[in-house]
């Protein structure tokens, strides 16, 4: 069996552990357990009883107990066949992937939260400003968050849009 | 001219070997969250759980 444990083990908040099942025998007690094992005991566990979506994420007579981690986009960036319990290092080896992909996630960007501490107020028209006379350096997000007009550079056109917008004008 | 068509070549490429997998399963477990609903990747995604482990491992 797999022993996969979705508590305490990745940022549950960001990941989530879904077992998928073949055989449409609800309430039975030993075809779920079968799926994600006991310590994954308040994870989603579905049914598919038409195969269909083993068949389209697996492949078709593909073995059994496989994991697969999806990403943001839903794509599959891992895969792998586990034959019995998985060892320490494999734990790692998915515990690695999972974070790594939990990193990957876009930071949500609210424009105009210059100072990216969650509120548009007057503290990010003084960060906005000293971005734009190179007083404070910026990366990417902080960047992405002052761009207000959205033409790539920032300037008082930038100062202007956030100023209205923080008077709701 | 070459390099811009190896890089045209390389993004169409992408374009069509990227796939979206996503389903939407009733859930079964009775000491699950969202027991007695259909949810799949797609869904935990809508709650703010992005990043799905779907574990394929029914055995008998």
């Amino acid at each position: 069996m797999c022993d996969l444990n979705n508590q305490n083990t990745w940022d549950t908040s960001k990941a989530v552990l879904i077992g998928v099942g073949i055989r449409a025998q609800l309430g039975n007690p030993i075809v779920l357990d079968g799926m994600v094992g006991q310590q994954g005991a308040d994870s989603p566990w579905v049914q598919d009883p038409s195969l269909e979506v083993w068949d389209s994420v697996l492949g078709e007579n593909a073995p059994r107990r496989q994991v697969v981690i999806l990403d943001h986009n839903r794509e599959n960036k891992f895969q792998k066949y586990y034959s019995s319990t998985l060892s320490n290092s494999e734990i790692n080896e998915l515990l690695l992937t999972v974070q790594n992909l939990i990193n990957s996630i876009p930071p949500n960007i609210d424009l105009g939260d210059t100072n990216l501490d969650g509120d548009i107020n007057v503290a990010d028209i003084v960060v906005l400003v000293n971005f734009i006379l190179e007083v404070e350096s910026y990366n990417d997000i902080e960047f992405q968050a002052s761009d207000l007009n959205n033409d790539n550079t920032l300037t008082v056109q930038d100062i202007i849009v956030l100023v209205n917008l923080i008077l709701g004008i | 001219m070459a390099k811009n068509f190896i890089i045209s070549i390389l993004f169409f490429s992408t374009l069509v070997f990227t796939q979206q997998y996503d389903y939407f399963l009733l859930d079964v477990n009775s000491t699950s969250p969202t027991y007695n609903q259909n949810v799949g990747p797609s869904y935990f995604d809508t709650q703010g759980k992005p990043i799905s482990i779907n574990f394929f491992g029914w055995e008998s």
